[in-house]
């Protein structure tokens, strides 16, 4: 019922060390923001498609797309509205609707918003989370905090299996001679609210019993931890830094040139 | 602080322990432990039977530091490990010489990755990682767990998860073992094995092993344990005389002689009736329930028994219409029924009552299902009085949440006692819960003009009251038994 | 003294539990717990239900971690991982100040607690609504984001007047949940 982004693959993205990305996404992050023509975010844009096109597959690319489609409609509409100077394109009456200006400022958003989309969809797609949590730790994120975001993860699922276990529970408390129930939102929310706190208890309940889970792995005590598990180092870290570089330095090259 | 010398203590040594949980308005708290006298040496093997909610699962707690914790609950009396009193250190600094494996171990686990879980323990305790690795490759070998260690411990089986628990706490290597109903979901020969190694880690390591079980398995006296009985808060001696079997037979830890259910003769009319039945998860297409004709009728009991995953739950789920079948139709009572009136015809009597608990008192949970039966509220108290009578509990005003496990699934009975239902499931109702709890429950929901059925992965079926046996294994109904021509035989 | 270290030791596992549980609940209520309506665009989902319920019973910084990440992971999870760092911060800060207006004024009397409730309402929204509109308007423009506002504030409604029932409810049902705040 509930599944992270990750999916197995072999694309060089997959291989490609987590240390990298994460270092990587909010230097990309920021490039959006930086003033420059739209052309450029525009142009990043497509090289962002061709690298997931490439690596990841088509299907992969519309997915992220499928679910800002909306919103990246609002923005068409809505944007050009507030930049009624310029020149005017589409106008009916005295009444300005579309401006180059404000053309202009639906693509800089436009390909902002979808970039940044792309960028988080391509890293949660290819990296599984416990890597995440493990290069952020490696970035001295505290481990209280990778515990915590572990631990969460564990129960997300046993806590959805509970929701499901308590409605199909709760619907059965009725009887044969019953009268029918009422419907309408109203009467939703009543039937769901007992479910809701069964569920609430449910889980508070199991925080005891968790604490003493932790307890009894030794969290608290006060020698350093160590770790089994490390990221695993790709063949080719090598090129891969080069890479990482190569891309930074192109964009300030034309992040210079152009603005 | 003196310096202990091992050997010169013995491993562990409780004096006169006293242990009371904390009163609630409504509910008086309860007290587990009268004076509770033990004493264990390095080398020794002690199995601790007690029937459900004797306290065991509370002492195994109690020695490794984590009880009285946020439990709030009033102790008196000293345990301690070699001549250390437990109470002067924090639960994470005893794992070093205290382990415990929990009863259930989905509450243990708490990662969800094999070699994770695995690990979790000693890099708490700093050992290098190389040193682990080392000691993870050879208990895995130990305890056979030879599934991918990127595995995800939940999706285990039972046993699987057992096992993985223990190659934990072979890891973790403690003086003293503490293990909390360890045979449950293991096969036969897992349970040999498994004595036989902690036999063997007592006689030959010179630990310390506590194993605390609520039946009595045959291979315990084949093993070098020695038994003792936890009873009205104190520990007896087990030397295998009368008087001490008593005691079992009393508790129910033995399947003794159950008084042979009134067999009601006489046929009552057909409550439900299915064929051609077809269900398949949408995500799951290694399994699907099959049942080519199955019926019951009022008066009668069937059990349905078979291992995890075998289809009894998706039976019962069909049957009061939680899922739709693909194929195949459902009768009730005579007439083909949909999902509402199956809903409102049939009771499901989940293996953990906190389901369907959410209010703050006995009454008002007793009450809610009578809300839309079209009774005024003289006759409603009436029969809410009368089921707290027959179901036994504590009161109107006790709070479910607190109440122990016994008392919760006998809440549960009286709620589905108060509901006019046509069918009653009760599912794995026989698992932690004492034989008088579970007997109480089948008795009076056998009052009503119904059928009942009972879903068990328990082996012993004799000890559960019911006319028909269906033994089910992969999704088909393997054979059917009369239970009462057995008695007879 | 020995007997503090002990303590808080415990009090670290505590503390872990409790913010990883709510954590997880508060992604469910979010992912899986949602009721269609009609006038907005689609569901409410109940995430600022968990939100409100964990600033009530736990406390402002138990709000702070939980809200935070379980909302954060629900998007993660659901895919709409580019907001997840804004959501951490918008829902995070939400639960921290209803903690704090909730931990910090007197309650004596029902009418208080009901002013006390709008107040932190209000404090909340405010942060949440308001982090999405800035956040919003400068990634995809103002004009986009104000279009957001009024689906926020429905939530936000919807986990006060679900939230604090649950609360209550909870508090009454299993009575030693009032230990857990801090």
């Amino acid at each position: 019922m509930i599944d992270t982004l990750y999916r197995r693959g072999d694309s060089f993205l997959h291989y490609y060390d987590c240390r990298l990305k994460l270092f990587l996404l909010p230097l990309l992050l920021v490039f959006f923001f930086m003033p420059a023509p739209w052309f450029l975010s525009a142009g990043f844009l497509l090289f962002l498609f061709f690298l997931t096109l490439t690596a990841l597959g088509f299907v992969d690319l519309l997915l992220p797309l499928k679910m800002i489609y909306p919103l990246l409609i609002f923005i068409l509409i809505l944007t050009p509205f507030f930049y009624p100077t310029g020149l005017p394109l589409l106008k009916i009456g005295s009444f300005v609707f579309l401006t180059d200006k404000g053309l202009l400022e639906s693509f800089l958003y436009i390909s902002r918003f979808t970039g940044i989309t792309i960028i988080f969809f391509m890293l949660f797609r290819t990296t599984p989370m416990e890597d995440i949590l493990l290069g952020l730790s490696w970035y001295r994120l505290p481990y209280t905090l990778t515990l915590v975001i572990s631990v969460a993860l564990r129960y997300i699922p046993h806590l959805a299996g509970l929701y499901g276990q308590i409605t199909s529970a709760h619907a059965l408390r009725c009887s044969v001679n019953d009268t029918p129930p009422r419907k309408g939102l109203f009467a939703r929310l009543r039937k769901i609210f007992p479910i809701l706190v069964s569920l609430m208890i449910q889980g508070v309940k199991t925080i005891p019993v968790l604490t003493m889970a932790l307890e009894l792995k030794g969290i608290g005590r006060d020698n350093g931890r160590t770790r089994l598990r490390n990221i695993p180092a790709p063949e080719k870290r090598g090129w891969q830094i080069f890479l990482t570089i190569l891309l930074l330095v192109f964009l300030i090259i034309f992040l210079i040139v152009f603005s | 602080m003196v310096e202990n010398t091992p050997g010169s203590f013995p491993l562990l040594k409780i004096e006169d322990y006293h242990f009371t949980f904390p009163s609630y308005p409504g509910l008086k708290g309860r007290t587990l432990f009268k004076g509770l006298d033990l004493q264990l040496s390095r080398g020794e093997f002690l199995i601790i039977l007690g029937k459900p909610e004797s306290g065991k699962t509370t002492l195994g707690r109690c020695l490794c530091a984590v009880y009285p914790g946020l439990t709030q609950a009033t102790v008196q009396g000293r345990i301690l490990i070699d001549g250390e009193d437990i109470s002067k250190r924090s639960a994470c600094d005893w794992i070093d010489r205290v382990s415990l494996i929990f009863q259930d171990p989905d509450e243990q686990i708490v990662t969800s990755r094999t070699d994770d879980e695995a690990a979790f323990a000693l890099e708490s305790l700093g050992v290098e990682p190389h040193v682990i690795t080392e000691r993870m490759n050879q208990s895995f070998i130990d305890f056979g767990v030879s599934w991918n260690k990127e595995r995800n411990p939940l999706s285990l089986s039972g046993g699987e998860k057992k096992r993985l628990l223990l190659s934990c706490m072979k890891m973790q290597d403690t003086d003293l073992w503490i293990l909390d109903e360890p045979m449950d979901e293991l096969d036969q020969q897992g349970q040999e094995f498994l004595l036989k190694t902690l036999s063997h880690m007592a006689s030959c390591e010179q630990k310390g092993v506590l194993l605390f079980a609520s039946k009595y398995h045959k291979s315990f006296a084949s093993s070098s344990a020695e038994i003792a009985i936890l009873h009205e808060g104190g520990l007896q001696q087990y030397q295998g005389d009368s008087e001490s079997l008593q005691i079992l037979f009393d508790q129910g830890l033995v399947p003794g002689e159950s008084s042979s259910p009134e067999s009601s003769g006489k046929k009552g009319q057909s409550i439900i009736h299915i064929s051609g039945l077809k269900y398949q998860y949408p995500d799951n297409s290694e399994f699907s329930l099959e049942i080519d004709e199955f019926s019951l009728n009022a008066g009668e009991t069937a059990v349905l028994a078979g291992p995890n995953g075998c289809g009894k739950s998706t039976l019962a789920r069909l049957l009061c219409g939680l899922i739709p079948p693909q194929e195949g139709t459902i009768l009730l009572e005579g007439e083909p029924a949909g999902k509402e009136r199956l809903n409102r015809s049939c009771g499901y009597l989940f293996q953990n009552p906190d389901y369907q608990l959410f209010l703050p008192t006995v009454s008002d949970e007793l009450e809610l299902g009578l809300k839309h039966s079209g009774l005024t509220r003289k006759e409603r108290l009436a029969l809410v009085d009368e089921a707290l009578e027959l179901f036994q509990l504590p009161g109107r005003n006790a709070p479910p949440s607190l109440m122990s496990f016994g008392v919760r699934k006998r809440l549960q009975g009286a709620i589905y006692y108060l509901l006019e239902k046509r069918l009653y499931i009760l599912d794995e109702a026989d698992s932690g819960l004492s034989y008088r709890d579970y007997e109480t429950i089948i008795r009076q929901l056998k009052k009503k003009d119904c059928a009942l059925i009972i879903i068990t992965h328990n082996q012993e079926i004799s000890s559960i009251e019911g006319d028909h046996l269906y033994q089910m294994a992969g999704g088909r109904i393997l054979e059917q038994r009369d239970l009462h021509r057995e008695y007879t035989l | 003294m020995q007997n503090e270290t002990r303590h808080s030791k415990q009090k670290l596992a505590f503390r872990i539990a409790s913010i990883a549980i709510l954590t997880a609940i508060t992604t469910v209520f979010t992912m899986i717990v949602r009721i269609p309506v009609m006038p907005t665009r689609g569901y409410i989902n109940f995430g600022d239900v968990a939100i409100f319920f964990t600033a009530l019973t736990f406390g402002p910084f138990t709000a702070l971690a939980a809200g935070g990440l379980g909302t954060a992971l629900a998007d993660i999870l659901g895919g709409y991982a580019q907001w997840a760092p804004i959501t951490f911060f918008a829902h995070g800060v939400q639960g921290l100040l209803i903690g704090l207006v909730f931990k910090m004024i007197k309650k004596e009397s029902r009418f208080q607690f009901v002013l006390c409730l709008l107040f932190s309402f209000a404090v909340g929204t405010f942060v949440m609504a308001g982090t999405y509109f800035v956040t919003g308007g400068l990634m995809y423009g103002f004009g986009a984001a104000v279009t957001e506002i009024p689906g926020n504030i429905i939530q936000n409604v919807a986990g006060v007047v679900i939230g604090t029932p649950l609360y209550i409810a909870v508090r009454k049902a299993y009575p030693p949940v009032d230990g857990f705040y801090w």
